[in-house]
This record gives C-alpha cells, sequence and structure tokens, in this order.
C-alpha cells in the first residue's frame, strides 16, 4: 500500500483538536464539571487553566492551517544568495553587488498582492543604540586616525554622517530604492562596529520575528493558491561575515528551525572552495540541517566545453566537497542571473505589459544580452519575442525543477513540524482528560475516608519526589566534577600534541631552510623551489598531522630568499613581501595543526557530553517512572484508572553542543588576549597574532632596511597564547553546563510535582462534590461519563499521531543513509 | 440509463449483497403511510431504492405518468405488495420481525380512520396472521436448528465471498461494511442479538478478527498499520466492477448518522466531508473496531 502522507497527518491533527476543544468547552458548559481551584490546591482542570488549554489548542489549529515555512539561503562568499533570492521573488529586492552585501540575516516574505517591495523593521531599538555608541566612539580622540581611515570609503561617510545627524531609524521602507540603502546602512553598521571592536547586538536578533522583514509577492507563486502556506526566505551573511561567533550561532539557531535550507556554491568557485575551511563549514551546515539541505551550484551559466558537466559537477559536489554528507540528488547546477533576469522580466510583463527603457534600468539590457545576444535592442522590442525569450532564458536556468523540489519539501517539513508540535499537546490533555474525568466519576462511589487516604498518599510521594530531586542534584554535581577531571585529562594531552606538532614543524623547516642553503649558496639570488620539493615537504606534513593526506599547510616556501641565522632562529629578508609571504606560511601551518585538535577536542567533548547525559538522563527517568508506577498501582487498586507519563526528560539534557562549549569559552578567552577579530575556528586568534608587532620585525625594517623574522620567538608567543587558552578550560566547561543544567532540574521535578499535585487535587473537590444532593451526585456521575465517552479513542488517536509523527521525522532526517 | 433502470432481485447486486431486499421490505412496510393512504415514495430520497421499488415490484414497465398519480401508491396497493414481497423475499428473521412490527402498527392505526374499506382491513389481519405464523415458525427454527451453527456458517460463506473476490466491486473499507451489513442482517445477527453481553463480546471478536485478517490480505499490510482514510475509502478501479456497488451502500448505510456511526456514514457517503469522528487515518484494527462498534454496539 502507499506511505500514509503528510497531509492526512495534518488533517488528523486538526481534527483531533477539534474533538478535544469540544470535549473542553462543554466542560467549561456543564454544571459541576470545572471548579475554582481553592487556594494551595491546583485542580488538573479548572476554569482558568481550562481555558488555557484551549488557547493553547487553538495555537497548534492556527499553526497547523497557516504553515510557516522558512526557507534558509545560505552560502560561501558571493556565490550569489541574493541573486537565488531575487531569483524566486522576481524582483530586485536585495542589493547582489560585487561587495560583500549581507551582514545581517533578512526574511523575505510572499505577500499575495504586495507588488512594490515593503521592509519592516520593529526591531530598531538595538541598532540605535549601536549607532549612539558607535556617535560617541567617533567623538573620541583614540579613534579618529581609524574613522579617518575607514571614511576614506564613500559608503562609511555616508553613514557617519547618518550616525552624527539621525538617531531613530525607521520603522518602515517602501520600494526597492530605499530598502536598498536601509540594507546597506544596516550592512556598513555590522562591518564598521566590527572595525571599532565594538559588540552588535547579534543576541537580539537571534529570533527570526526579530529581524528586519521584507514583504512582497514572490512572481513564482503568483499562480499557486496560498493553500501551500506563507513561504518565507531568509538570506544570511556569507561565512566571512559569520566569523563573529555570535552571529554564528544565531545562524545555527535559524537554520535549525528552517523548513528547508538551501546552500548556493560557486560554480567557478568550486574548486577553490574545496579549501578546508569551507570545507567544514559547509559540513557543519549539513549536519544541522540534516535531510533539509539542498545545494545549488549556482553560475552555471559560466559552464563551457572545458569546465565540468552537470553530472561530473553534481558528483564534485557531494563526493569531495561535501564528502557524502548531501545525496547527488539533491544537487542542482543553476543560473541563479538567468532565473532571476527571466523572472524579473515575466513580473514587469505581467504588471505593466511591456519591459521598462533599458536607458533607465540596467537589467534590461542584461535580460537582453543574454536571452537574445548582441542583437538584443531590436528584439526586445518585439513582445511575442520577449515572452519567448523568457521562456527560454527560464528553462536554461535550469532553476524549475529545484524550486518546486525545495519548496516541495520545505512545505512537507513545515507540515510535519506542526502536526509535531500539535500532537504533543493532543497526547497531554488527552491524558489529563482521561484522569481528571476517570477521578471525579469514580470518586464520586467512594467513600470520605477512602478517598482522604489517597489524598495522604499522594503528599508522601510529593516528599519522596522532593528527596529524589535532592539526590538528583547532589548527582549533577559529582558527575560534573568527574566530567571536569576527564576534560582535563583529555585537554592535556591535546595541548601536548599541539606542542609537538609545533615543535617538530620548526625543527623540520629548519632542516629544511639548512638544506636549501647548503644547496643554493648564500647569494641572495631568486630562488624557485620546485614541485618536487614541495611535494615533499607536503609529506613530512602529511605524517605530522596525521590526518589530513593532502595538507594545504606548506613548510617555509622554498622561494623565501632570506638569509637565515640558525643559531638564533633568524631569518632576514630584503623583501617585505617575501618576509610577509614566510608569516603567512607559518600562520597557515600553524592553523592547520590548531585545527585538526580541536576537531579531536570537540569529538572528545561529545563523548563525554553524551556519557554523562546517559548515566545522569537514564537514572533520573527511572526514578521517576517509578513514583508514577506506583502511583498508578495504588489508585487503580482503589477503582481509579489513571495513566501519566513522566515529564519531558529532554529538560534534563544539556543542550549545548561540545563544539558550541568551546567555541563559546574560547572566544571569550582569546578576546581576553587580544580584542583582535578572530576567524572561523577555535583558535583564529591565536594566529591573529601575527598580524601585531609582538616580534618586532617592523622595527628592524626602519632602521636597517631589511627585514627579520624570529622564529624562536614566533614559536614562543604560538605557545604562550594556546597554554592561555587552556588554562582552565575544564573548569569554566563545567560551570557553562552547570547553572543551565541546575535551572532545568528544577523545572524538571517542578513539572513532575505538578503531575501529583493536581491529581491530589482533582480527588479534594471530589470531597466537595459529595456534599451536594444524592440527585445532583447522579447527574454530575452521568455528565461526566458522556464527556470521557469518547476520550479513550481521542486518546489513542493521539498517541498514534505522534509515533507516526516521529517516525515521519526520523526518517526525513535520515533520508541519506 | 442505469440511473433509472430497474434492479430485480435476480441482479447480480442482490446476490452480492443478500440483505438489499431484506432491508427493501423493511423499509417498505416503514414506507405506508395510513393516515395520508400513501406509500412515502422512496424513489424521491434515493435512486437507488427507487430503482430496487421498480425491479421488487415488476413496475418498471409502467409509464412515468401513473406512477406519478401515485395509483400505486395506495396503502391498498402497498399492502397487497407487503403480502407478496415479503412471501417472495424476505428470509431473514430481522426483516420479519420489523415488518411484523410494523404490520401490527398499521393495524392499530387503521382503527380509528374510517376511510378504509373493510376489504382494506381485513387484507391486513390476513398480513398480520400470515406474518405472526412465519415468525413463530422462525423462532421455533432458532431453537430448534443450532442457531451457532447456523451463524458460523453463514460466517464462513460470507468470508469466503469476500476471499473469492466478490466485494471487489467495493473500497477496502466498503467491503468490510458489507459483510458486517450483511451478518447484521442474517443468523449471526439473531444470534449476537440472542447472546449475553459476554457472549456478544465474544461473537464481536470472532467476527472482528476475520475482518481484520482478510483486511490484512487485501492491504498487505500488518494490522496496526496505519493508513490515510482515503486509502481504505477510495472506489476500486479495474475491470468488471459493479456500476452500482457504492449506490447499493449508500442505500445499505441510510440509516448512519455522523456522530453515532461515524465510519458507516463515511463509507458510505464516499466523497462527502469526512464525520469528525472519523480519523483521517488508521489501521485495519481501527477501522474494524469502530465498523462494528457502529453498526453492532450502536444499532441494538
Ligand atoms: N554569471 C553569473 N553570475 C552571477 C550569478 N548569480 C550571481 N552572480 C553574480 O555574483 C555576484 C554575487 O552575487 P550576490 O547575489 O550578491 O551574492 P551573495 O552570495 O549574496 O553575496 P554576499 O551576500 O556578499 O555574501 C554578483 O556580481 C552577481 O551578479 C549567476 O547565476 N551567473
Ligand atoms: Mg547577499
Amino acid at each position: 500500500m502507499h506511505e500514509q502522507n503528510i497531509e492526512a497527518l495534518r488533517d488528523e491533527a486538526l481534527r483531533l483538536i477539534d474533538l478535544q476543544l469540544e470535549i473542553l468547552r462543554k466542560m467549561l458548559n456543564e454544571t459541576g464539571v470545572i471548579a475554582e481551584s481553592k487556594t494551595g490546591e491546583i485542580q488538573t482542570f479548572d476554569r482558568n487553566n481550562t481555558l488555557k488549554y484551549i488557547e493553547i489548542l487553538e495555537g497548534e489549529k492556527k499553526k497547523l492551517d497557516r504553515l510557516e515555512l522558512v526557507l534558509a539561503v545560505v552560502g560561501t562568499m558571493k556565490a550569489g544568495k541574493s541573486t537565488t533570492i531575487n531569483a524566486i521573488v522576481g524582483t530586485e529586492v536585495l542589493p547582489n553587488r560585487n561587495r560583500p552585501m549581507t551582514a545581517l540575516p533578512t526574511l523575505i516574505k510572499h505577500t499575495p498582492g504586495q507588488v512594490e517591495p515593503i521592509l519592516k523593521f520593529e526591531n530598531s531599538a538595538p541598532i540605535e543604540r549601536l549607532m549612539e555608541e558607535i556617535g560617541r566612539l567617533a567623538k573620541h580622540s583614540d579613534n579618529t586616525n581609524h574613522i579617518e581611515h575607514l571614511s576614506k570609503n564613500e559608503h562609511m561617510e555616508d553613514l557617519l554622517e547618518l550616525i552624527n545627524t539621525q538617531v531613530s531609524l525607521n520603522k518602515i521602507y517602501k520600494g526597492s530604492q530605499s530598502i536598498f540603502q536601509f540594507l546597506e546602512t544596516l550592512n556598513d553598521l555590522v562591518r564598521l562596529s566590527r572595525d571599532l571592536n565594538i559588540e552588535f547586538p547579534f543576541s537580539d536578533y537571534d529570533e527570526i520575528y526579530e529581524l528586519p522583514v521584507i514583504e512582497v509577492e514572490f512572481v513564482h507563486l503568483r499562480e499557486q493558491n496560498s493553500a501551500a502556506g506563507t513561504l518565507t526566505l531568509l538570506d544570511t551573511p556569507g561565512p566571512n561575515e559569520s566569523g563573529q561567533p555570535h552571529l554564528r550561532e544565531m545562524l545555527k539557531e535559524q537554520l535549525r528551525k528552517a523548513s528547508a535550507v538551501l546552500a548556493v556554491l560557486d560554480f567557478t568557485q568550486l574548486k577553490s572552495d574545496a579549501d578546508a575551511q569551507v570545507r567544514d563549514n559547509l559540513k557543519e551546515i549539513a549536519s544541522i540541517a540534516e535531510g533539509r539541505l539542498y545545494a545549488l551550484v549556482n553560475k552555471f551559466d559560466q559552464q563551457d566545453r572545458n569546465s565540468d558537466s552537470e553530472e561530473e559537477t553534481k558528483l564534485f559536489v557531494a563526493n569531495s566537497l561535501m564528502e557524502g554528507k548531501i545525496a547527488e540528488t539533491l544537487i542542482f547546477p543553476v543560473s541563479s542571473k538567468f532565473a532571476y533576469l527571466a523572472n524579473y522580466a515575466r513580473r514587469e510583463l505581467a504588471v505593466y505589459g511591456t519591459l521598462p527603457d533599458h536607458s533607465q534600468y540596467p537589467w534590461v539590457k542584461d535580460f537582453g544580452t543574454e536571452a537574445f545576444g548582441r542583437s538584443w535592442k531590436d528584439s526586445i522590442a518585439n513582445l511575442e519575442g520577449v515572452k519567448k525569450g523568457v521562456d527560454l532564458l527560464w528553462d536554461d536556468s535550469l532553476f524549475h525543477a529545484p524550486l518546486e523540489k525545495i519548496i516541495h519539501a520545505a512545505h512537507a517539513q513545515a507540515a510535519l513540524l506542526a502536526v509535531d508540535s500539535a500532537s504533543a499537546k493532543l497526547v497531554d490533555t488527552s491524558e489529563k482528560l482521561n484522569n481528571f474525568l476517570n477521578i471525579r466519576e469514580t470518586a464520586l462511589t467512594k467513600s470520605f475516608q477512602e478517598l482522604k487516604s489517597q489524598i495522604d498518599d499522594l503528599q508522601n510521594d510529593v516528599v519522596r519526589i522532593n528527596s529524589i530531586e535532592d539526590s538528583a542534584k547532589k548527582k549533577a554535581d559529582q558527575i560534573l566534577i568527574e566530567l571536569e577531571k576527564e576534560t582535563q585529562k583529555a585537554f592535556q594531552k591535546v595541548k601536548e600534541n599541539v606542542f609537538e606538532s609545533i615543535d617538530f614543524y620548526f625543527e623540520e623547516s629548519q632542516k629544511q631552510e639548512e638544506q636549501r642553503l647548503l644547496t643554493a649558496g648564500t647569494k641572495k639570488q631568486d630562488f624557485r623551489g620546485s614541485a618536487k620539493s614541495e611535494n615533499r615537504f607536503s609529506a613530512i606534513f602529511g605524517k605530522l598531522l596525521n590526518l589530513n593526506p593532502k595538507p594545504k599547510a606548506k613548510i617555509f616556501n622554498s622561494n623565501i630568499n632570506g638569509e637565515f641565522d640558525k643559531k638564533h632562529g633568524l631569518i632576514k629578508f630584503n623583501d617585505k613581501t617575501k618576509a610577509k609571504s614566510l608569516i603567512n606560511n607559518i600562520r597557515r601551518s600553524l592553523e592547520e595543526i590548531i585545527r585538526e585538535n580541536e576537531l579531536a577536542m570537540k569529538n572528545m567533548m561529545n563523548l563525554a557530553l553524551n556519557e554523562f547525559q546517559s548515566v545522569f538522563v537514564e537514572t533520573i527517568a527511572a526514578d521517576s517512572k517509578e513514583i508514577f508506577s506506583n502511583m498508578e498501582d495504588r489508585m487503580k487498586k482503589s477503582g481509579f484508572a489513571i495513566s501519566l507519563s513522566i515529564p519531558n526528560t529532554s529538560l534534563l539534557s544539556l543542550e549545548a553542543s561540545g563544539s558550541e562549549l568551546l567555541s563559546d569559552l574560547v572566544d571569550e578567552k582569546t578576546k581576553k588576549v587580544t580584542r583582535r577579530r578572530r576567524k572561523d575556528n577555535v583558535w583564529g586568534t591565536i594566529c591573529g597574532w601575527f598580524d601585531t608587532d609582538d616580534w618586532g620585525w617592523e622595527e628592524y625594517s626602519i632602521q636597517e632596511k631589511y627585514f627579520e623574522i624570529n622564529i624562536n620567538a614566533i614559536k614562543k608567543s604560538a605557545k604562550n597564547n594556546i597554554d592561555e587558552v587552556f588554562s582552565g578550560l575544564e573548569k569554566d566547561i563545567a560551570e557553562k553546563i552547570k547553572a543551565p543544567l541546575q535551572k532545568n532540574i528544577c523545572e524538571f521535578f517542578n513539572a513532575f510535582r505538578k503531575a501529583v499535585e493536581q491529581i491530589r487535587g482533582d480527588l479534594l473537590q471530589s470531597i466537595r462534590d459529595q456534599e451536594g444532593s444524592k440527585a445532583e451526585q447522579e447527574a454530575l456521575a452521568n455528565r461526566l461519563a458522556g464527556l470521557k465517552k469518547y476520550v479513550p479513542v481521542i486518546s489513542k488517536d493521539s498517541v498514534e499521531l505522534q509515533e507516526d509523527t516521529k517516525n515521519k521525522l526520523k526518517a526525513s532526517a535520515g533520508c541519506l543513509a | 440509463m442505469t440511473e433509472l433502470s430497474p434492479i430485480s432481485p435476480s441482479d447480480e447486486i442482490c446476490k452480492v449483497l443478500p440483505c438489499l431486499p431484506e432491508k427493501f421490505i423493511v423499509d417498505f412496510a416503514n414506507g405506508i403511510d395510513v393516515v395520508n393512504d400513501h406509500l412515502r415514495v422512496q424513489r424521491a430520497r434515493n435512486g437507488f431504492s427507487a430503482r430496487l421499488y421498480d425491479g421488487f415490484t415488476g413496475q418498471g414497465q409502467r409509464r412515468q405518468a401513473e406512477i406519478n398519480a401515485s395509483l400505486v401508491d395506495s396503502v391498498e396497493a402497498s399492502l397487497q405488495w407487503l403480502t407478496e414481497l415479503s412471501r417472495s423475499l424476505a428470509r431473514s428473521n430481522l426483516a420479519m420481525t420489523h415488518v411484523k412490527n410494523r404490520v401490527a402498527m398499521i393495524q392499530t392505526a387503521l382503527i380509528d380512520l374510517t376511510h378504509y374499506s373493510a376489504d382494506t382491513r381485513q387484507q391486513i389481519e390476513r398480513l398480520s396472521f400470515e406474518l405472526n405464523e412465519r415468525c413463530t415458525q422462525l423462532e421455533r427454527d432458532i431453537k430448534r436448528i443450532d442457531l451457532v451453527q447456523r451463524a458460523n456458517i453463514e460466517i464462513d460463506l460470507v468470508f469466503s465471498k469476500w476471499e473469492a473476490g466478490k466485494f471487489a466491486s467495493f473500497s477496502l473499507a466498503g467491503r468490510c461494511y458489507a459483510v458486517l451489513e450483511e451478518l447484521r442482517w442474517g443468523a449471526f445477527g439473531d444470534l449476537y442479538r440472542n447472546g449475553s453481553i459476554g457472549e456478544r463480546a465474544t461473537h464481536l471478536e470472532i467476527l472482528s478478527n476475520r475482518a481484520i485478517s482478510q483486511l490484512m490480505r487485501d492491504t498487505d499490510e500488518a494490522s496496526t498499520k496505519r493508513l490515510d482514510t482515503t486509502q481504505w475509502l477510495a472506489p476500486p478501479h479495474g475491470r468488471d466492477l459493479l456500476p452500482d456497488a457504492q449506490d447499493a451502500l449508500a442505500y445499505l448505510g441510510d440509516w448512519s448518522c455522523i456522530i453515532q456511526s461515524p465510519f458507516v456514514h463515511a463509507i458510505c457517503n464516499c466523497g462527502h466531508k469526512l464525520p469528525l469522528r472519523m480519523p483521517r487515518i488508521c489501521s485495519s484494527e481501527r477501522l474494524v473496531e469502530g465498523l462494528v462498534s457502529d453498526i453492532f454496539r450502536v444499532n441494538e
């Protein structure tokens, strides 16, 4: 038979919500079923929380009815993220120039009927505060040099002007022109604050609704009905911008929540993108967006006889670049530029019936030349011909198939997530309904004594829960200490490994330098290293790193052509650029060493955290389950049919992953060492030191016109920095885990206690039920029986819906397997 | 013009669903309106029942004008038909008992109505007597011949029809409904209604298990595998399907309601909005459980 489809899951969730709402509303309307909770007691359903349950279910219904699809667009630098979005929208809503443009994520939301784009930015206060701060700093004398330097750039001048004259931003920008200007301002602000070393308030923008949003009708969706839900695109900064850790965290969070993630790669840069950093970035995205990731290989219009074919390109991306993290079938070579031009023209034709004047709108020329070649001017005069040209260009863009597929998949994912959230609420509410109605009905037939003894027993359960909580907290502390010890040991080892690698690197390098001087003599001649010698060095390095068969890092470049003073570890140059290039080589090599070890550290952290997880969570879950099952048994003996599920144990899990903990902490530490911008990898800042004049080689240049690099000083300095980063790291990690964990443990046990208290509250209410007359009690019993009639099937259907959904989610995440 | 062509007892659809004539007679008896001296014409309610009417009463050939003049629909004519039909068509205890009770009601009603002739009064007395005789006979049979055995034979027969593909013209859920409805009218229904609470539960369990295993065979899925309800309700496609299959089910289940019997309602009103109480996804277990409860627990 066929697989069940997601629409059916959605319909079923909506149906079950309606049934539950029906019951809850009836409960409110029928006399005596819902009472006010007395102070000091809580009932499973009282007037207040019943209304709250209704509200929650209504909320879930809305989410199911109007799915929010977020398609996040990520990608390598200048790969064409913004162009791709413009193509889907069919108009130029985002600046796509030849300099880095997007610095703050921006939403573009399909809004039927909105022909002219309009940008709304409610959350402008944090940016305004930033502008104030920049304004204040700009006046400070220390920064005038820096500012002067920056304002050589025309844009920065405008920006500083703006900062000095205007303190508040508009909340609405109408039309492409003013949207562009605003976005450019925003982008410049992000960069300026980075250059001035002021923290940009990224954390004020980590929720999707906090971002600026452009509302516009997507030409692509014009003809489709909106039953599909609302499609929103998320334009993200390139990875060069996301070097900032807070932006990175924020992006990751947003990718996690996105319905689908579209990675845009640059066909013309594919081979150079294969560098380790980019690959790492992509792989990280792939693991966050597992099962939801699609890749566009953009600028495929640049493909020619000599370059890779469509098939080869897909294979290269799947295997070499993404190392199997994405299936070949989810990779699509396209030309966003073609698609954008075709859709732009299509939109103009649809809205105005003709193309605008090409002398005023440069894109028309672009469209013309791409669609018709050199004779474009004549061709665009013919309307029929233009229409054909649009279609052909759209076909050539290869955009159609991936777009359909991705939007479809995003829709399915959004629906699945909405059903998942709804089914959790459904299961919870039906369990509560079941317990509540059963207890109240059964209790009417019980004696006061019996009820009283049940109530007392529940009181004892609460006491037991308190003691489990205490021991859980103690256990957490104890395990954290163990974790700290273990990580310390492991980190020590990593550190030693790094030091060893550095020693080895410098030793080998010096040997080679001596060798070179021997064979080449000391003449200040151009020395060209042969490809062979490079290979030999690579081989040594390969062994050193032991992980990377083809390291990019080279030992001192063979064409350094400096004088080597072995005794003092000094290399002299007459040429500054050559000295600089040696420094760069050393830096790259160190980065490589660090990168490899960082990976080992992350893996290790993750292992340790998992271990913690399984020990801790499982014991608490087991204890909790035992209390509940005793409770159920005890009450069943008295004729009360209840069932209880323990609170969400994910509360007890550690939210942070090893890599997050490391990035965060190491970042804070290195920031203390130097206020330089850090690179993407954990220890990027260490290498940032190369740009300072700590080794004094600039001074030499002034006095003696030659440049000297002190190898020993570099080595020592690198080690010092690494040492600094490692000191007490394990303690900080434990601290970082501790506070949220303690808080979550409290939350878990509060939920646990609340479940017991509610049942106690229901029994207390039952005692009051018995104060009514015989006839009243009978009537109440009938009402309760009528209300609960359908609860068991609703409950069963809800549980099965939840299982179906979880399985589907698992399957969609693991579809690469 | 299949829509209007009469359906006679020898037609294929009546062989597949032998309870069609049983239900038809009960409806016929219920339709006799003594106050207004006519038969509430079922053809107005459902094209299918009109075709049964034409086919079973042999009036298919009559001219439309004559039918419209409702000459044939007078109580007198109706009683005549009822007498004939109950002799030739009604076999089940359930149908006979219904008709007997209905005729008794008519008889009482006639006492107060002066405009009926002595002939009519005589006619109904004769019918009533005859029906009472038949019912007593049937009841005696029920006691004499082992009801359990007859019910078992009936179950075997109905399920073997299902296995043999005789219900292939119905949707998956429709097959299950047809089988349960058939059994309700027959010996199994008698057995069920005569049982104690405990016995009833056992009968239904046996029935459910057989229905589930046949659905597992039809779908080639486990009994717990949840499928979209649209798949359960999808009309089959293929050659040699009975054109009247869905209409016949709709006729059989015209008693269903969206609250008390959502499963039957969904099956019989294919193409309409699904009732709120009908799951949008269900396993064969859930489907059978729902149908059994709709048909047996609610009806009795
Ligand atoms: N040939 C060709 N060029 C393209 C295509 N798509 C984009 N470009 C060009 O690539 C450059 C970068 O495009 P953007 O869309 O700004 O790229 P981006 O990824 O948003 O860049 P950042 O936001 O700065 O990271 C622009 O000059 C585009 O015109 C394409 O399909 N083919
Ligand atoms: Mg961009």
